[in-house]
């Protein structure tokens, strides 16, 4: 095993690489010369909101968007693409959709503007709102309130028209194609708006199996960007233009001179080298977002640009300019620690992932077999992916200068954050070791946090920034990437070139097994394929090699399943051609290989879907061809044993409380739904706080670890809070013979419930912890913060496609998923978790692609409608059937599954595509372009 | 500065870029390729007529494309026109975009819209979608500038054979609104100065067939790899395509019809092999860049896609010839 060594400080995120270290910040000082942005062209506008009439100043250029959630402080309506293209800032005017980013708001002068905030207006909810509870139809709820404001003028017009007739799916997704949902909720919208529009929701509000539903679809819930604090300033960065040039000269004089700049925070010194094109060079803060804008606009850096390399080829060839001097300087792509390995030039690697498998004989079988014929081969490129979650990263900082010598201790800074982050407790324990502060002087609060999909999982320049700059300007300071910045240094899915081989014994039976995956993050290193691969097919004879190469090109972060669709996609369909070569169909084969028994369960389910069973019969011919492809992947056992909940139980209720985030995966569902079958209540009574790290017992939502080790933790809390009562009882109160029975104490022949028990005892705290799982762990020791269990989550997918031959299309007719991973905690969200796993695959399969201008670095597709995620009318009926078999050896009996479902999604398309065309796609996305150059 | 002129008048005689909707010019303000002072049609009456008379039909610069799409007037007898404006962008853009501005919006390419690239268009010595990555540009190479022109309206407009009506009441046809294409600067033709108020469009045939359609990688809602409307006549006993107009969009600096498509269409029986031997010449004169050559594979698909759905059930069906026994094999 490779040692481990521990990355420095802000690896995942680059700007510890450009001096951070000698910063500069420098209060602004006010200028008479600058026009403040107040005094300029200003319009009054007379509109009505929720039906309340307003007066707005704006400048000609506001976005209704931006008067709502600034001035009127409705931010219920979001602000995402900034362009039209996903539809969250979507409000009625005068009753019609529209698009609040782009409306001007000199536009709504004299009209009705209805936003999520007034659907309902204090009064009985919305049908659809109620629907959008009762369906589950949201994840982490960002996109929500557009979909709910565009699906409630749809269903008001729909019923009038068409009474309570049930709307198609295709109608809904023709209604809906105005918005976009990362999370991929899409199969429970077309549910909720077509019980809406059948009239199944004008009586009483549900019961959601989501805790935090009603604050979702009414807007009320707070997500980072809508955090407003009084005299918040606000932060913009300027990026670099060049994907590699030393910074020669920036004066930032006149930028911090503009009224109403207050502070100014250098990121890359003069002489230093940026490495990217949209690199963090410079921030500044100021009274308003336009005036930051424009201060931005004033700096003139000067650069001595310098030749870069964008593409892996260009990087490994002979001559090619470094990107790092020295290739240990490179951050990390990966949440935790760099497994150490070779660097070269650009090249980092091999890292070998057959650390307990016999490497050497792998290579040697291999060579026997080809010589025997006995082996196949493929080799496939993926692209790279961007996390593009509708939250951007977003952070408000306040840096509080200390004030006062408490208790005779030296005066200390306070730092209180809100982050749009899925590790909470992790990012105070950064921010507190970056800025030398105590853990218990940094508070982060995530209340609600819109999609991360693994990018939010460390600290990032905009909270780095946002921090400095309240630090400079003594305010707090908000920090909110535009769309284009961050599909830029969001974070990104490394592209991979990867060769996979196999080999078979005479009998079909495996013999060894072969990857080299040559993966790009961009300037940073740290990209395992290898590790997914070794998961999936029993052998001693595997060689799996992982090869870094750096260019000038954004960093790559953790994206669901790091490595793992990429590998699969190459691994699964190889595995296909092995299947062809032997003659057997691709099912058996892998029913023959399989040695994971909870998915050995599922292959019945999957073998008698029609469009398997009765594949021989798809249209092959003529210009629509009909395939099915089948992939599987296996995912590790991650548990915190850090997790901890703590119960607050007093008479007026139960509140349960821990430093974990919900960023749309249901921790906070899943803490409730823990406690209350304890309790045997149900999961409304019991409240739920999240996202606060002063909570403690925070874990990282990441690598599908956060629900076995909250879940049993919240369970643990709640038995000790029973426990607790039942003494208190027996001993304080004198009830002998009390005994705990659902939703409440036994006593005298009667249920007491616990809210009264409660008032009798007084108030009961409990910390829950996460116990050691009785089936132990794979290895003795733990790493960055986890234990690898001995399970593992397993996958199985079906994809049935239609490839129009004319127009190059791939469309996916239908989706059958089926998980093995133990318990399911909250088996409703898990199933949307799951649906939108495989959403996530459709659009890394056929539609996303992140592209950079080969010229300068920058990135191309800027914008929502070039960088193009699955939109509600791309999403076929998904069907998921999880073996519920308890897993024995894990606490609470089950794991997570956030990353297993993205694993096979794009390895069963490309498999089907090959089943209906005969042409097998060696390269992702699946273009039309592809198909139709490789079919004509 | 921002201006709300009450009048047409008062409009043409203001200072500044003409706004309507909004729905390009304010993305392109807030990336910052746009800037400079503004001209708001907000308070202007009379640019939302909607008229159908014996002349034509006549329609308001400033009506909105979810008018255009959902009246039943111009579904009925511009069957084209209405799907190709319910075809285009989202329904909530629909709703906000006018039928000028979706005329005069700006190209969507990537070089273009990007404030830190100085392209052709916006004053700099070359395209750099031509030497760059061009992956969705033109297959028709028209002029320096290589973004296909961005409207759908435009391209159905010019199968009507529409007319734009500016403010003193001259009118001009598409092509010559949205100029020759020759000067990368230019997206469309008119001078400061000039206002659309109204489009024009004869009163179409009885019994015409239309369709329109466009290539694109998902369900709705992206921008067209290549797009087509097609009109069709039959004679009274449908056995004869008697006139066609055809054109298509995506593939140059500006939408174009295609002659050589309708002429070997026009006299003809409509059947399969008629249309897709029509479809096939779509591609005459086609000069595609090294990313583009799909494009030329994909223009009689979705040329021929639409001359079926336009034709829809006036289709002849050649009785099939006798089918062999299944097998029940799969052909790979």
């Amino acid at each position: 095993m490779s040692k481990v060594t521990r990355r420095g400080f802000l690896r995942g995120t680059l700007v510890g690489t450009a001096g951070a270290a000698a910063v500069a910040s420098t209060p602004a000082r006010p200028a008479r010369a600058a026009t403040p942005a107040a005094a300029r062209d200003l319009v009054v506008v007379q509109t009505t909101v929720n039906g309340q009439p307003q007066a707005l100043t704006v400048s000609a250029d506001e976005a209704v968007a931006i008067s709502l959630r600034g001035a009127l402080k409705l931010t219920g309506t979001k602000l995402s693409c900034g362009a039209g293209t996903c539809g969250a800032c979507t409000v009625l005017v005068d009753g019609a959709p529209s698009c609040a980013c782009l409306l001007p708001t000199t536009a709504v002068e004299g009209r009705q503007v209805t936003t999520i905030e007034g659907l309902s207006r204090g009064g009985p909810l919305h049908p659809v709102q109620r629907a959008f509870m009762a369906h589950d139809a949201l994840q982490c709820g960002f996109c929500t309130p557009g979909f709910v404001v565009e699906a409630s003028a749809f269903h008001d017009q729909w019923r009038a028209s068409q009474g309570t007739a049930e709307p198609t799916r295709d109608q809904v997704a023709a209604a809906l194609a105005g918005h976009l949902c990362r999370c991929g909720a899409y199969e429970q919208i077309f549910a909720a708006v077509q019980a809406a529009c059948r009239g199944a929701h004008d009586g009483a509000d549900p019961v959601p199996p989501r805790v935090e539903a009603r604050d979702k679809v009414t807007g009320a819930a707070v997500y980072t960007v809508d955090v407003q604090l009084p005299g918040m300033l606000h932060g913009r960065v300027l990026r670099s233009p060049h994907a590699h040039a030393v910074l020669t000269a920036l004066d930032t004089s006149a930028a911090a001179a503009l009224e109403g700049v207050k502070a100014v925070h250098r990121l890359v010194q003069d002489g230093q080298v940026v490495r990217f094109a949209g690199q963090e060079i410079v921030a500044v803060a100021a009274v308003d977002e336009p005036t930051a804008r424009r201060a931005i606009a004033l700096l003139a850096p000067q650069w001595e640009v310098r030749p870069h390399v964008l593409d892996m080829a260009a990087a490994r060839a002979e001559g090619a300019p470094l990107v790092w001097e020295e290739l240990k300087e490179a951050p990390s792509a990966a949440e935790g620690p760099v497994l150490k390995a070779k660097m070269s030039g650009n090249v980092r690697g091999p890292f070998s992932s057959a650390m307990l498998g016999k490497p050497g004989g792998a290579e040697k079988r291999l060579a026997t077999a080809r010589a025997e014929g006995r082996t196949v081969s493929g080799t496939f490129q993926t692209q790279v992916q961007v996390h593009g979650a509708l939250e951007p990263h977003a952070c408000v900082a306040w840096y509080k200068a200390p004030t006062e010598v408490v208790r005779g201790e030296l005066p200390r800074p306070q730092v209180e954050l809100w982050v749009s982050t899925q590790a909470v407790a992790w990012l105070q324990e950064e921010v507190a070791t970056h800025w030398k502060l105590r853990a218990r002087d940094v508070t982060v609060h995530s209340e609600h946090t819109g999609g991360g999909f693994g990018a939010k999982a460390t600290m990032a320049t905009e909270t780095l920034v946002a921090v400095e700059l309240s630090r400079a300007a003594g305010a707090p300071v908000r920090v909110a990437w535009d769309r284009d910045e961050e599909l830029t240094v969001g974070g990104n899915r490394p592209g991979q070139e990867i060769t996979v081989e196999i080999a078979h014994l005479p009998d079909g039976s495996l013999d060894a097994l072969r990857s080299e995956a040559w993966g790009s993050s961009g300037v940073a290193v740290g990209n395992v394929t290898g590790m997914v691969a070794r998961l999936l097919y029993k052998s001693d004879y595997k060689q799996l090699d992982d090869y870094d190469v750096v260019t000038h090109a954004p960093p790559g972060k953790p994206f669901r399943g790091p490595g793992g669709p990429p590998v699969i996609f190459a691994l699964e369909q190889v595995m296909d051609q092995l299947a062809g070569k032997l003659g057997q169909d691709p099912l058996s084969l892998r029913r023959a290989w399989d040695g994971h028994q909870g998915r050995q369960r599922l292959y019945d389910w999957i073998a008698a879907v029609p469009a398997w069973r009765d594949r021989a019969s798809l249209p092959r011919q003529g210009r629509f061809r009909q395939g099915v492809g089948l992939a599987l992947g296996n995912w590790f056992t991650f548990v915190s044993p850090a997790a901890a909940v703590t119960i607050d139980a007093d008479s007026d209720g139960i509140l349960a409380r821990t430093a974990t985030q919900d960023m749309g995966q249901g921790s906070r569902t899943v803490v409730a739904e823990n406690v209350a079958r304890v309790l045997g209540v149900k999961a409304r009574d019991i409240q739920v706080r999240l996202g606060h790290s002063e909570d403690g017992g925070g874990v990282m939502s990441g690598g599908s670890r956060t629900t076995a080790s909250i879940g049993p933790a919240a369970a643990q809390a709640a038995e000790q809070l029973v426990q607790e009562l039942l003494d208190l009882c027996r001993g304080e109160l004198g009830w002998a013979d009390a005994q705990a029975v659902g939703g409440g104490i036994q006593h005298g022949g009667t249920v007491t419930p616990w809210l009264q028990v409660l008032a009798a005892t007084g108030p009961v705290s409990t910390l829950g912890r996460r116990k050691r799982d009785p089936g132990g762990y794979f290895l003795p020791f733990g790493a960055a913060g986890i234990k690898i269990g001995k399970d593992l989550g397993a996958a199985v997918q079906l994809s049935h496609v239609e490839v129009d031959t004319w127009l190059g299309r791939t469309k996916v007719l239908g989706s059958w998923i089926g998980i093995a991973a133990g318990r399911m905690h909250a088996p409703v969200l898990a199933r949307s978790q799951v649906q939108g796993g495989v959403i996530q695959g459709i659009g890394y399969a056929l539609y996303e692609e992140r592209r950079l201008d080969p010229a300068t670095g920058q990135l191309l597709t800027r914008g929502m409608d070039d960088y193009r995620i699955p939109g509600i009318g791309d999403v076929p009926p998904i069907e998921v059937r999880f073996d519920d078999q308890p897993l024995d050896g894990v606490l609470g009996g089950g794991i997570g599954i956030g990353e297993v479902c993205t694993l096979p999604t794009a390895a069963s398309i490309g498999n089907a595509v090959f089943d209906a065309t005969g042409w097998r796609p060696s390269s992702l996305p699946i273009r039309p372009d592809r198909l139709v150059e490789a079919l004509s | 500065m921002i201006s709300f002129p009450k009048s047409i008048e008062a409009a043409a005689a203001g200072k500044g870029t003409l706004r309507a909707g909004g729905t390009d010019l304010q993305e392109l303000r807030h990336l910052g390729v746009h800037q400079g002072d503004l001209v708001d049609l907000r308070d202007v009456a009379g640019l939302d007529r909607f008229e159908l008379d014996e002349a034509g039909l006549h329609l308001g610069a400033g009506l909105s494309l979810a008018t255009v799409a959902t009246d039943p007037r111009v579904i009925d007898g511009f069957s084209g026109l209405a799907q190709a404006a319910g075809g285009l962008a989202t329904p909530q853009i629909r709703n906000r975009a006018t039928l000028a501005g979706s005329l005069l919006q700006e190209v969507r390419c990537w070089y273009y819209r990007n404030p830190h690239q100085s392209c052709a268009k916006k004053g700099g010595a070359v395209c750099l979608a031509r030497q760059g990555d061009h992956l969705f540009h033109a297959c028709f190479d028209r002029g320096m500038c290589v973004a296909p022109h961005p409207s759908t309206m435009a391209m159905a407009l010019l199968a009507h054979d529409a007319q734009v009506e500016l403010q003193d009441g001259s009118r001009l046809d598409i092509p010559t609104l949205l100029g020759d294409g020759s000067d990368p600067r230019r997206t469309h033709a008119l001078s400061p100065g000039q206002v659309v108020v109204a489009v024009h469009l004869p009163l179409a045939e009885p019994l015409e067939r239309a369709a329109y359609g466009r290539a694109i990688s998902r369900a709705r809602a992206e921008w067209p790899l290549v797009e087509v409307i097609a009109r069709l006549w039959l004679d009274k006993k449908g056995k004869k395509l008697t006139e066609a107009r055809v054109a298509i969009g995506g593939v140059a600096n500006r939408p174009f019809a295609l002659p050589a498509v309708e002429a070997a269409l026009v006299g003809q029986e409509p059947t399969d092999e008629v249309l897709a031997a029509a479809a096939a010449l779509a591609t005459q004169g086609a000069s595609p860049l090294p990313m583009t050559g799909y494009k030329i594979k994909l223009i009689p698909g979705i040329v021929h896609d639409v001359l079926l759905r336009a034709l829809g059930d006036g289709l002849i069906v050649p009785p099939p010839p006798p089918v062999p026994e299944a097998t029940g094999e799969v052909t790979p």
